[in-house]
């Protein structure tokens, strides 16, 4: 026989009832292994239930939150269609700006040429009055005769302002004569 | 000062405006841009008589009698 008889085991002492009494021993051994078996998945069987409620709760959370996601996604939809819309209108504007301001620039470089042409005509215009000017403000407080196309003025010359020139005759008389209007001096 | 600026000193005083070819003698009345306004009486030299409106491009002078 393969079994190995114990003979330690106080039920089985007698060589007669070793057989039964090794089964006996070996079954009461294996059902308490599956008791403790069986106690063990039943444990197992009761986490596993408890997470399966667990992981029940969990999906209905999830699958709230995923209903609230599409509701949103909606909207969100609608929100990006109309910044897409805002974009391209301002892209437009922004090619039509460009081109105003290419235009205005275009008119701003040619009004500014044209104000040099100006202004380098206002300077040869007005160059022989700042010559005449100078000269009079040279001889201001001293008497001078001052020749127009309407007759000749004597007197001391006052004030000479920015167009004009200001004689006091000797009779006290206060004689004004725009500075273009003037023929000749005569400093006495 | 230029020369507008200097007959608003002398408003309400006589004065004489010479043009080429004319004298006009009245009081000063009003100085704006670019003219004035006498008032004058008729006399031999001056036939204009009223409110008269010169523009400082026909003026050669003006006298402010004393």
């Amino acid at each position: 026989m393969g079994i190995s008889p114990n003979f330690t085991e106080t039920s089985c002492l007698h060589e007669a009832d070793y057989i039964p009494c090794y089964i006996s021993n070996m079954r009461g051994e294996h059902v308490e292994a599956l008791e403790t078996t069986v106690r063990s998945l039943d444990e197992r069987l009761n986490a596993l239930a408890n997470l399966v409620n667990e992981l029940m709760v969990n999906v209905s959370l999830i699958r709230e939150q995923v209903e609230e996601v599409t509701l949103n996604l909606g909207g969100l939809i609608n929100q990006v269609n109309y910044v897409n819309t805002a974009v391209s209108e301002l892209q437009s504007q922004s090619v039509q700006s460009t081109t105003a301001i290419d235009a205005l620039t275009g008119q701003l470089l040619s009004v500014t040429t044209t104000l040099a042409d100006v202004q380098a005509e206002l300077s040869l215009l007005t160059a022989p009055i700042e010559a005449v000017r100078e000269q009079l403000t040279a001889l201001i407080g001293t008497t001078a005769t001052i020749d127009t196309d309407a007759g000749t003025i004597t007197g001391e010359i006052v004030t000479v302002g920015t167009d004009f020139v200001q004689v006091q005759e000797p009779s006290g008389a206060v004689v004004l004569i725009p500075l273009s209007n003037i023929n000749l001096v005569d400093a006495a | 000062m230029n020369f507008q600026q200097a007959l608003q000193q002398y408003i309400g005083r006589t004065i004489e405006v010479l043009t080429v070819g004319s004298l006009l003698t009245g009081t000063l009345l009003q100085v704006g841009e670019g003219f004035l306004v006498l008032r004058t009486s008729s006399n031999y030299y001056n036939p204009v008589e009223g409110d008269v409106t010169v523009f400082f491009t026909n003026i050669e002078f003006v006298r402010v009698l004393p």
